[in-house]
């Protein structure tokens, strides 16, 4: 059985955000940058707010929050939101 | 920075869209906030596109923009790749193998995900075709 890795914010502090329509900009406290972020990429990073999460927990809780057809396979989309969060030191690896 | 004062994080998806009933009960007070259905149309065509896609992040970082999207990093015309490095030479997309910048290592994807994957490939790993460009989604005929 192989063990499901779970990511979460790098800042414990949270992030701070400004929203328009369809873009949002995020302030990371602890790299100190900047990111402007589209509607789907701001909801995969939200999801994490919350807590951290497997791959296919922010899959569910994009779907719901973006109105996607249940059947929409955002698997591939989500693992490459996560190498750019991790890149750009937004999230990381929870401890399991 | 922090203005959240009108939009917060605990905003759906669907709050910056606008719902219909908050549309039909604003009658002729439509403000600026509330979402037409033709933008509603628009915006949800976006979404489904924009997942079918390679995910758009732009950095500030002391007022420089750097743009994350690899298709833009990739084009010589760019500004921002003529300051970064040359990209490392593909990886052979095998578990173990390291990853790019940017990207989860496949062993990673697989576990994110809690798959597992066979020497063969496994038919319910999705990332099998992780380096090859999505099709093209036909917007008009999902």
């Amino acid at each position: 059985m192989t063990p499901t890795l779970k990511w979460r914010l790098t800042s414990e502090s949270g992030l701070r955000w400004r929203h328009w329509a369809d873009r949002s900009l995020v302030f990371n406290p602890v790299s100190g940058d900047t990111h402007m972020l589209d509607i789907t990429a701001r909801t995969g990073l939200a999801s994490l707010e919350a807590g951290p999460k497997s791959g296919e927990e922010m899959c569910q809780h994009m779907l719901a929050e973006l109105g996607l057809d249940p059947g929409t396979d955002l698997r591939l989309y989500v693992a490459r939101l996560l190498g750019h969060f991790r890149e750009l030191g937004l999230v990381e690896k929870a401890p399991s | 920075m922090t203005d959240n004062s009108q939009l917060n994080s605990n905003m759906t998806a669907s709050d910056l869209i606008g719902s219909p009933s908050a549309n039909e009960n604003a009658g002729s007070q439509t403000t600026a906030y509330v979402a037409t259905e033709s933008n509603r149309r628009e915006r949800r065509l976006l979404i489904r596109a924009a997942v079918a896609s390679v995910p758009v992040v732009l950095t500030f970082t002391a007022g420089k923009a750097r743009a994350q999207d690899a298709s833009v990093k990739d084009s010589a015309a760019s500004p921002a790749a003529q300051d970064e490095p040359p990209m490392a030479p593909a990886q052979d997309n095998k578990l173990g193998a390291p990853a790019e910048d940017g990207e989860l290592t496949p062993a990673e994807k697989l576990e994110t995900f809690g798959l597992q994957r066979t020497d063969s490939g496994s038919s319910e790993d999705p990332f099998r075709d992780l380096d090859t460009v999505s099709e093209p989604v036909d917007l008009n005929n999902p």
